[in-house]
């Protein structure tokens, strides 16, 4: 089971969240393949990679929204992961006939979240913490 | 998490970065290897993570506890890591069960001989217990340094260069040992390599490092070969063959074929990249794309061969590649040959000299 | 340094795990304290000489400047050309032969030729002015001889003079720049050499184009250590009355009893020292760049037949001899012919105080040197190393200097204290230090710290840095580490730096003659004070303990020459 430690949390309720899911798909599919129904895991990693997608767009929206200054890098990096999420598709197509694939999925699901998903949005959590603290500093 | 995780860390000597922002997750019971050229920064990484080098900027966990960051520094000896360095740092004063029970202090001196007699029979050095380091091989005594990493049960193993200290066919052997040992025990493993080979044997994901201490690409090994983001990566496993040119109705135009090239505007140069192990030699041509070429010269390898070979036609015609076929290869045993491009080892990049 | 924002993972998180402070964290700073506080020390007298030097008071300084500094500096300079050139001369002749020539005895004046190390300048002097004095042997034969009957008839050389100190220390000087050259042209690879020789140079002119100039930070640092031991001297330079600044320096202090004066010539002697330790510093730098190989091979030899053999033999052979063989012998006569049970059990006593003070100073000079050393291992960084260097800085400072800077130091040390005792508590401390034993051992730790931090660091850094690393990653400390790894590692390196200060220590005279407690004889004291007075035979027995003493080292040298050539077998 993969849990988001204190150290992996951006204290961003959008992202975090997104990345609570994202986490969740990964136990539900982990939990698939643990109990023997690869039929199952194949059908979830689409939705994986879906939501994936859709968290790209939102956590740019929101950094675009702020102004962000590292945002078109951010959103380079968005985009080079697109050969991983094509990998984790084809790996899930053959889940059902090949048990090693069941394997190389679990960890790449695991990598692609924490080291490429989370580690990569962390670069901009000071930036967020900072604008909020601005935000409510003119509020008073 | 279980394991290790780094997020951020920049380190400098004087003015010269050594490492820049860098990340990475080695969740416990994964191997993940940093490979790059010497002095691209990766053994200071590992000496951070240890704590013997102060952490300049970033943060460091092990098993979700903070070991490190700004104002946090916990001493080696605190930090529950095994360390293997390059040149074992095996006590040469201390016999090889006391090198092994060196960090059991905290037990009880017969459970610490116990211990240290358990890792030896795992190593197959219970015969040696009594020796001193130096009346050992280079191989023995990288499997003390072992052993002696791993008797206090860390949280995480740090190896550096584990084997560059070994001849070649003893290095294939103990990399296979200790990539068994590791994978038993469960412990988060950072290694670092500027052994491309060896990085791909041993990991389960491999951080490309570049000389000025960026992550230039991070993924499975089997994603670093055959999907390098850029050349340098390309290059890292060994010669490749280059041609050059500009890009045109949105492809380059090449004697193997075209190769497609929807990013580059035309009118730029374009540059690609050829494996030699991704053209391989035929007698016959069996595909529509093989090329006829003219065989120059060939070197045999052992188990393989590099081939010197010419194009006869096409827009790189009487240009010279080199091609590694398997086995060897007798140039003057038949008449025409044809090559042929395995689509997976041919890689494009814009020309990092035009423009941009 | 282009460090972006620092992120912090685990910002604001109620209950961070981990974050105990590790009981390192004390240790490390404790490293960085006491190699300061020890530092500090180290350098206040120094800084007290310097200080007081430069506070105006009852002023004789346009007084000493009209009178005898220039004759000070004149006899001083002088002293330390012909010296330099002496020992430049033999140092390097000796060394060239016996690391590049083959010739009858060259293993055995390998290491015979450090023996005069072990002769204290001020017993060689004492010796030689016996024997070659007006109504001394030598001169009495020839007139025996010849038929002579007083000085008018012939002319003798005077050895109570210039040359005759120049002369001394040379004899005993040498040795410094012999194995410095000796170093420099073992480490020079072989390929450079033949390369000049297939370029058509011949052996002459290769050693003059290649091995010397290669060699020569190697010979600049010999030859300065060389000088550094020339302004140290006061035995030789008092009982030849030779008027160098060390001499002025005891002159002022002891028979006019002005201590400013004292400190402002011992300022000025510093000058002379710190050009020295300059020109030490840049050899060093540049020694880097000289080094031209890693790989030994065996050296090619010229083999000197027959009449140059013969020479190279007589000349390695009468420079021990004057060095070493003829003033033990006749040391070894006196004693014998003056031995007295009442006088050799005031010598025993005697030498229980030297070993005593000897073997204090060159213990604590170890622990001071591991606390040095180990700080600058475990903590690094430029500051730590700059701390050590000044800690060691005082080997190149003469002992009538320093002398005068822990006087002043404690002087000051006793009255604020005594002072302090008086208002607060009512009881009078008087003069706590000055005067004691603590106040010799504490100026021969300044003076001597250098050679037993040397050796320790030499064998600290014999030890990889992954050593450390591989014992802290196993759970131990700083100190664990140093006990379980290091100190077992280096255990000949502290054993020999206890026995290099221990020696240097039995030899010492001028720090010992002015901050010994009153009537407290050390061997060398004892021999100063008989040899001044004519009474060579009486002081004799203790001079050849001095000398014997002296030889531990040399020993220990050649020793380490024996290994410092993997490969050299013939």
């Amino acid at each position: 089971m993969v849990q988001i430690s204190p150290s992996f949390k951006i204290e961003s309720e959008t992202i975090d969240n997104d990345h609570r899911h994202l986490v969740e798909i990964i136990n539900e599919i982990t939990k698939a393949i643990d109990d023997g129904q690869p039929g199952e895991c194949a059908r979830l990693v689409p939705d994986f990679v879906a939501f994936t997608k859709q968290h790209f767009d939102r956590e740019e929206a929101l950094l675009a929204g702020l102004s962000y200054p590292l945002l078109e890098k951010h959103r380079r990096h968005h985009i080079s992961l697109d050969d991983k999420l094509q990998i984790m598709l084809n790996l899930a197509a053959r889940v059902v006939e090949h048990p090693p694939a069941r394997d190389s999925l679990r960890k790449e699901l695991v990598y692609f979240l924490l080291d490429d998903v989370i580690n990569e949005d962390l670069n901009f959590k000071k930036f967020l913490a900072e604008v909020e603290t601005d935000a409510a500093g003119s509020d008073k | 998490m279980q394991g290790l995780h780094i997020h951020g860390i920049h380190h400098a000597y004087g003015d010269t970065d050594v490492l820049n922002n860098v990340s990475l997750t080695v969740p416990a019971g994964e191997l993940v290897c940093l490979l790059g050229p010497s002095g691209c920064g990766k053994t200071t990484l590992l000496r951070i993570a240890a704590g013997l080098e102060k952490l300049q900027a970033g943060s460091i966990s092990i098993d979700e506890s903070v070991v490190a960051e700004p104002g946090l520094e916990l001493p080696p000896e605190d930090r529950k890591i095994g360390f293997m360095f390059q040149d074992y740092a095996l006590f040469p004063h201390l016999t090889i069960r006391d090198n092994v029970s060196f960090g059991l202090f905290r037990q009880s001196k017969q459970a610490a001989r116990d211990r240290a007699m358990e890792m030896l029979e795992q190593v197959g050095l219970t015969r040696h217990a009594d020796d001193y380091p130096h009346m050992l091989s280079g191989g023995q005594q990288q499997r003390v340094a072992l052993a002696r990493a791993l008797a206090p049960a860390p949280r995480l193993v740090l190896l550096d260069e584990p084997f560059s200290g070994l001849d070649s066919n003893m290095r294939a052997r103990i990399r296979q040992e200790t990539l068994t040992m590791l994978k038993q025990t469960n412990v988060a493993t950072l290694m670092v390599t500027h052994d491309p080979r060896e990085a791909m044997f041993m990991s389960d994901r491999i951080k490309v490092m570049g000389a000025n201490g960026q992550v230039l690409q991070s993924g499975r090994p089997v994603d670093i070969y055959y999907k390098p983001v850029d050349e340098y990566v390309a290059r890292l496993f060994g010669p490749v063959n280059m041609i050059e040119g500009p890009v045109a109705g949105g492809r380059l135009e090449t004697s193997f074929g075209p190769v497609d090239s929807e990013d580059i505007p035309d009118g730029q140069i374009m540059r690609v990249l050829i494996r030699l192990e991704g053209l391989s030699l035929h007698y016959h041509s069996g595909a529509p794309t093989d090329v006829p070429v003219d065989v120059l010269t060939a070197h045999l390898l052992g188990d393989s061969s590099i081939v010197h070979i010419r194009m006869r036609e096409g827009p790189n015609k009487g240009v010279e590649y080199r091609a590694r076929v398997h086995g060897s290869f007798d140039p003057t045993a038949h008449g025409q040959v044809w090559a042929r491009v395995d689509p997976r080892c041919i890689f494009q990049y814009p020309n990092p000299e035009d423009g941009r | 340094m282009t460090t972006q924002p620092v992120l912090n993972p685990s910002d604001g998180l109620p209950g961070k795990p981990g974050t105990r402070r590790g009981n390192g964290a004390f240790w490390r700073d404790g490293w960085t304290y006491g190699a300061l506080a020890i530092a500090g020390l180290a350098a206040l007298p120094i800084l007290a000489v310097i200080f007081i030097a430069f506070t105006p008071g009852d002023d004789i300084w346009s007084h000493l400047a009209t009178t005898v500094l220039p004759g000070y500096i004149i006899t001083t300079l002088q002293l330390m050309a012909g010296v330099g050139a002496g020992t430049l001369l033999i140092g390097v002749s000796a060394a060239w032969l016996i690391t590049m020539c083959r010739f009858p005895g060259r293993r055995l004046f390998e290491w015979a030729m450090l023996l005069p190390m072990a002769m204290p300048a001020y017993v060689i002097a004492y010796v030689y002015t016996d024997i070659l004095e007006f109504a001394g042997p030598v001169q009495e034969m020839l007139r025996d001889t010849f038929g002579w009957n007083n000085r008018r008839d012939y002319w003798f050389p005077e050895i109570r003079s210039t040359g005759g100190a120049m002369a001394m220390l040379t004899l005993v000087l040498y040795p410094y720049v012999y194995l410095l050259a000796r170093a420099a042209f073992l480490e020079q690879s072989v390929g450079v050499l033949e390369a000049s020789r297939s370029l058509g140079r011949g052996p002459w002119r290769s050693f003059f184009t290649v091995a010397l100039p290669l060699a020569r930070p190697g010979i600049v640092i010999g030859v300065s250590f060389a000088l550094m031991e020339t302004l140290n001297d006061f035995g030789t330079v008092d009982f030849f009355a030779v008027n160098t600044f060390t001499q002025g320096i005891f002159d002022v202090w002891m028979n006019m009893n002005n201590i400013a004066g004292a400190a402002q010539l011992a300022s000025v002697l510093l000058l002379f020292v710190a050009v020295l330790v300059l020109s030490e510093r840049y050899a060093r730098r540049r020694q880097r760049f000289h080094h031209t190989t890693s790989k030994y091979q065996p050296l090619p030899a010229y083999h000197l037949g027959g009449v140059r053999g013969g020479l190279a033999t007589a000349f390695c052979a009468v420079t021990v001899l004057l060095g070493f063989g003829l003033p033990t012998i006749v040391l070894l006569a006196y004693a014998r012919q003056y031995f007295d049970p009442v006088l050799a059990r005031e010598i025993l006593g005697h030498a229980v105080n030297s070993v005593q003070l000897a073997a204090l100073a060159g213990f604590l000079a170890m622990v001071v040197a591991i606390i040095l050393a180990y700080s600058v291992r475990i903590k690094g960084g430029r500051l730590l190393t700059a701390i050590s260097r000044m800690a060691a800085f005082g080997y190149a400072v003469p002992g009538a200097v320093l002398a005068v800077g822990v006087m002043v130091v404690l002087g000051q040390f006793d009255n604020r204290l005594d002072g302090f005792m008086r208002d607060s508590f009512g009881i009078s401390t008087g003069l706590l230090f000055s005067g004691t034993i603590a106040a010799v051992t504490f100026g021969y730790l300044v003076r001597f710290l250098a050679l037993s931090l040397g050796t320790v660091e030499a064998g600290l850094g014999k030890i990889t840095p992954s050593m450390d690393g591989a014992a802290r990653s196993l759970g131990r400390g700083a100190l664990g580490t140093m006990y379980r790894i290091h100190l077992p590692l280096m255990r000949g390196s502290v054993l020999t730096a206890v026995l290099l200060v221990f020696v240097d220590c039995m030899k010492e005279l001028p720090m010992t003659i002015i901050l010994r407690p009153f009537n407290f004889q050390t061997l060398a004291t004892f021999v100063h004070q008989y040899a001044s007075d004519e009474q060579l035979g009486e002081a004799a027995l203790a001079a050849l303990s001095i000398v014997m003493v002296g030889i531990l080292p040399v020993i220990l040298l050649s020793l380490v020459i024996a290994k410092s050539r993997p490969g050299e077998d013939l």
